[in-house]
């Protein structure tokens, strides 16, 4: 048996990042198609802003966030519905969320180790409490999806005719766009905030050069995604690599492999 | 009695200060097959558009089945078929059966998942248009005259009481054109589908509508069960058209 199961921080980074994994892989395919890829970055860097701030006033940094990558997330459907175009509003809210982000660190003395932590994860210091939080809103959310399941994949494949059909798409898109947001914060712990794109975005795109349906593309994608946890993981452990970056790199390695096959 | 199901009643609407439609007032009735015609830019799918409730008229007043307020319920009474409708990502990961599949979405709750009966009414619909071989293949990888036979069924699959197309043969052989109008006729026949068909090949469907409607700026409707006379046509295109469109190979 391998001896890095026995470690209770091993097992709690397995159990939290395929859980995230497997949320990612689901709500990206969704983003990638509706290309906004770089939704998720957007959102990370507002979340910043959110954490800076919960760390000077001293709330839990999980929850301010939250609250900063949600009120992100509403602001740019906001401004979309401004005629502001789409990747303007993600780049205008992301640079708010990391301008502020770095004032309110200035304010408390510089950068520390719980700020690097949250910029590049901290996966295998991942706590109870954590796997907790991790859990129920991870759970919460793939309930979402599953009953906006219908919704969604209709608005992703053809706004205009859902449109017609009667379904609220401003509503749905608000809600995959917050979606997006609470996910986005979930992932941090695991990634960090400059790779939480890759989750979202790398395993859909692996999966979709499979040329199947729907709901085969999700769940290759949800597979990619875990696998790539779980290899990341463990080559993280052994080689003593930084484990965020390991699993990122396992994800392109399988990118290109997929590709490649592919184009033979 | 024909029951009305689409009711104009002065219907004016501007793009800014440019006069699109103006006091426009018609209604179809149960059954009826409306042709829409007129040139570029007359206003053929704006009126589509104000049916939808896509647009507000800057007055007067649409009814849909009798009610003025356009809600979710009516527009299920719908299937619309637009003239972008081919313009998707030809990459999306989507079946034929599962874009059919969508005609069933805005019948379902949110809890509800499809049923036995959703499927049986999704291949019926892939079966009317001759496409059920054709329902596990990626929706991208058809052709244009196939793909705009998925999303005629999709629209079918809805069970639509009126069924709208602008311009859906835009991009088809004349092969397939011929299929798709006899289509439309067994629908309007058979299954007593209201049908609004916007097109510019009057020749072609002619032979199928039991109206004509010209569009610029005006709207006038003529009854064309007994064929079409050339007034009708110049109402449209003005004075200086003199020939109903057909095609020379």
């Amino acid at each position: 048996m391998l001896e890095l199961f026995q470690f209770v921080f091993m097992q709690r980074a397995f159990i939290a990042g395929i859980l995230i994994a497997v949320l990612c892989s689901t709500i990206g395919l969704f983003i990638v198609l509706k290309r906004m890829a770089l939704l998720g970055d957007g959102l990370a860097h507002i979340s910043f802003g959110g954490i800076a701030a919960g760390m000077l006033f001293g709330i839990n940094t999980l929850i301010s966030a939250l609250i900063f990558s949600i009120l992100g997330a509403v602001g740019i459907q906001k401004l979309k519905k401004m005629k502001i175009y789409s990747d303007s509003a993600i780049a205008i809210f992301f640079s708010f969320g990391l301008a502020l982000g770095v004032i309110l660190v200035s304010l408390s003395r510089g950068f520390n180790s719980d700020l690097m932590s949250y910029l590049f994860g901290s996966i295998l210091s991942v706590n109870i409490s954590d796997i907790i939080i991790i859990l129920i809103a991870g759970f919460a959310v793939l309930l979402t999806l599953f009953l906006f399941y219908k919704e969604l994949f209709y608005i992703t494949f053809d706004e205009a005719s859902a449109k017609a059909a009667g379904i609220k798409v401003g509503r749905v898109n608000t809600l995959l766009i917050v979606l997006t947001a609470i996910i986005v914060v979930l992932s941090m712990r695991i990634v960090g905030i400059l790779l939480v794109s890759s989750l979202l975005v790398i395993p859909a795109s692996t999966a979709l050069m499979f040329k199947r349906s729907f709901k085969q593309t999700l769940i290759l994608s949800t597979i990619i995604s875990a696998l790539a946890v779980i290899i990341g993981l463990i080559a993280a452990y052994y080689l003593n690599l930084a484990a965020g970056g390991a699993i990122v790199m396992i994800l392109i390695g399988i990118f290109l492999g997929v590709f490649f096959l592919s184009k033979h | 009695m024909n029951t009305k199901v689409i009711e104009f009643n002065k219907v004016s609407f501007s793009y800014g200060k440019q006069l699109t439609l103006s006091s426009v007032s018609f209604s179809v009735c149960k059954k009826d097959f409306f042709g829409i015609i007129g040139p570029n830019g007359g206003g053929k799918t704006t009126l589509v558009k104000l049916i939808l409730g896509f647009l507000t008229p800057d007055s007067g007043q649409i009814k849909l089945f009798g009610k003025e307020e356009i809600t979710s319920e009516n527009l299920q009474k719908i299937g619309y078929v637009s003239q972008k409708v081919t313009n998707f990502d030809y990459n999306f990961p989507a079946t034929v059966f599962e874009v059919v599949s969508m005609g069933r979405f805005p019948r379902k709750r949110i809890l509800q998942q499809l049923s036995n009966e959703d499927n049986k009414i999704i291949e019926q619909a892939l079966t009317d248009v001759g496409m059920l071989n054709y329902k596990n293949r990626r929706i991208g990888d058809l052709s244009g005259g196939q793909q705009q036979r998925v999303f005629i069924a999709r629209a079918l699959a809805s069970e639509p009481e009126v069924l709208i197309l602008d311009e859906p043969l835009t991009g088809v052989d004349i092969e397939s054109q011929h299929q798709f109008y006899e289509l439309l006729k067994t629908l309007n026949k058979d299954k007593e589908l209201t049908i609004i068909l916007i097109s510019h090949d009057v020749g072609m469907v002619s032979k199928l509508i039991t109206n004509l409607v010209c569009v610029n700026i005006h709207v006038t409707v003529h009854d064309v069960s007994k064929g079409i006379s050339h007034s009708d046509l110049t109402c449209a295109y003005g004075n200086g058209f003199d020939a109903v469109p057909h095609h020379h190979d």
